[in-house]
């Protein structure tokens, strides 16, 4: 290319493929992993109309496994009034030719033809804009929108936007799928590994001696020594079982509670005051714990709160480390944690340790990690055995 | 009950189990003789060579299937009856058939029910659970008569006709088979409910 040559305005559809991708991020970014499929699909619906000069938008999608379609998702319109709904690709052909065509279909007259009449009479739509969720040969569903009455007419540009939005919805379906079906295989085979242990050894050692139990004769002083000895191991193998981390431990990561927090307290936004108490020095192998649950509460605080300030205090004695953070700014909602603060009091039993949180002085909110010291004195006995033997 | 004596195999691949059956079966008066196996070709090579009147056979063996070598040692020793055992979940009667076995117990089960089973299918009948403790049904009753006649080459219409339904509800049933049977088609249906023993 010559350097004098004029530089073209790129297309406006370049613009429109960025913005999109900006909305749908802030939208979906505080989205946890247990949040309801509805609220997920909610949040696209408000992009559309967000993006768009619709105001009223529903998702509608195939559920595999009950063989059907159904509305998982609406802005505008309330979801109660959808849920009810099982429209099918026969009786909506406005769906089954935006899916089919890969395009976005407008329909303004025959509405009745085009989609369940319980649908247009519902909602009194007048022109009815279907929008294929589908990239790269899937089709996740459609979006059906509209301004919420009266008729209109949609440009070139704003068609071309809508079809954009239809794959990035795709894409972050896609995604979300993805991402739920390898949450549920690893607990799916979390599961299979805990009923495998317990099959393979308490579950047969219980067997064997409950047919050896079973015999008439009295069994001899080998043969009860056995027994003995296998329900010895049971119990040993289910406490095991039992004590198996119900929670990956929290990772390396390279830092520090001392270097994070002088980050967080140098950096714009959130005012962060720390105290370190004492000889608060931050054990080594409590240090990922610490940071995990630092960065929990601090992420709760710039979803759920509006402080004035953040305070965190950090203490260590001879029995335990404790690490507190309070805010001033919470805002009420459903008190619900979160699934990072269950994790991390997951994290926290695994060592001993518990994680509190919860509201106090009304509009304060505080998440305490209490994790004991293993002393020396206690980790091992004189002679290195635990316990003197009985016998 | 017949007072013939009765060589016992027991293939299972946890040594505490052999034991516990060596103590209880060992006195047992109907007991001839006791053989153990842990693995499939063991088992194999006792079937042929002692005749066992009934192999105990662990459902799950390590990495082996119990409900294959079910059939193997049926092939093997014709008159060897088996007899299934498990401790994780039930096995219907139509599937442990399937398999070849005569009877399936399980292992949370009391030693002498155990070993009354264990005689019975070795004389020759059969030990199943009592229906109250089999896995539900996969397949309602309708769903079983509308599976039947499409393993015949029915059509729906011809099914509606012989069992008097509309097409419509029959469509509904074989819908619902499909999802039980996790099977795409009619074909497929058939063939996986021949596998695990809902079809004759």
């Amino acid at each position: 290319m010559s350097v004098d040559q004029p530089i073209a305005s790129p297309p406006p559809s370049l613009f429109a493929g960025v913005e999109p991708l900006e909305v749908f991020v802030e939208l979906l970014a505080e989205i946890d992993m247990h949040t309801a499929p509805t609220e997920f699909y909610d949040r696209i619906c408000e992009a559309i109309c967000r993006l768009t000069t619709m105001r009223r938008a529903a998702v509608f999608m195939a559920d595999t496994t009950r063989r059907r379609v159904r509305a998982i998702g609406s802005h505008g319109i309330p979801f109660e009034q959808l849920s009810g709904l099982r429209p099918t690709l026969v009786n909506t052909p406005i769906a089954q030719r935006a899916l089919l065509e890969d395009q976005v279909v407008v329909i303004s007259e025959g509405i009745e033809e085009a989609v369940p009449s319980a649908y247009a009479q519902l909602l009194g739509v007048t022109t009815l804009v279907c929008t294929p969720m589908s990239a790269g040969g899937y089709a996740y569903g459609v979006i059906c929108a509209d301004r919420g009455g009266g008729q209109f007419e949609l440009s070139d540009g704003e068609r071309h936007l809508l079809w954009t939005l239809g794959k990035t919805a795709a894409l972050v379906a896609a995604a979300r799928n993805v991402t739920r079906q390898q949450e549920r295989m690893r607990r799916l085979g979390e599961r299979l590994d805990l009923a495998r242990e317990i099959h393979e050894s308490v579950l047969q050692r219980l067997f064997g001696v409950s047919l050896a139990l079973g015999a008439e004769q009295p069994l001899d002083r080998e043969e009860r020594e056995r027994c003995r000895i296998e329900m010895q191991e049971a119990l040993a193998d289910l406490r095991r079982a039992l004590e198996r981390p119900l929670a990956p431990l929290a990772p390396e990561t390279g830092t520090t509670l001392a270097g994070e927090l002088e980050r967080v307290r140098k950096s714009p936004g959130m005012v962060v005051e720390v105290d370190w108490r004492g000889d608060s020095s931050v054990p080594a192998d409590v240090e990922p714990l610490a940071q995990s649950v630092l960065a929990e509460a601090l992420r709760n605080i710039a979803k759920h709160a509006n402080p004035s300030r953040v305070e965190v205090a950090v203490a260590r004695d001879e029995e335990e480390f404790t690490l507190e953070v309070r805010n001033d700014g919470a805002r009420g909602g459903d008190g619900d944690p979160g699934m990072g603060l269950r994790l991390a009091a997951f994290e926290a039993l695994q060592q001993g340790g518990a994680v509190e949180f919860g509201a106090f002085e009304g509009d304060h909110w505080r998440v305490r990690l209490v994790v004991p010291l293993q002393s020396d004195d206690l980790s091992a006995a004189p002679d290195g055995g635990a316990l003197e033997d009985v016998e | 009950m017949d007072d013939r004596r009765l060589r016992v195999l027991v293939v299972d691949d946890h040594d505490v189990v052999h034991w516990g059956f060596r103590v209880l079966l060992g006195e047992q008066p109907w007991v001839e003789r006791f053989f153990q196996a842990r693995t499939g070709v063991e088992a194999l090579a006792l079937a042929r060579a002692q005749k066992p009147h009934v192999a105990l056979v662990d459902l799950f063996l390590a990495g082996e299937s119990g409900a294959e070598l079910s059939a193997s040692i049926r092939e093997a020793s014709p008159a060897t009856r088996v007899l299934l055992i498990s401790g994780t979940g039930r096995m219907s009667p139509a599937a442990a058939r399937a398999a070849g076995a005569s009877g399936f117990v399980s292992k949370d089960w009391e030693a002498s029910r155990v070993a009354a089973a264990v005689r019975r299918v070795g004389l020759g009948m059969t030990s199943f659970p009592p229906k109250a403790e089999q896995p539900a049904p996969l397949l309602t009753e309708r769903e079983r008569e509308v599976l039947s006649l499409i393993a015949r080459g029915s059509t729906n219409r011809e099914i509606a006709e012989r069992l008097y339904l509309s097409p419509h509800t029959v469509k509904e049933h074989t819908s619902v088979l499909y999802r039980k049977l996790r099977a795409r088609n009619r074909a497929e249906a058939v063939q996986r409910a021949q596998r695990i023993g809902l079809l004759g």
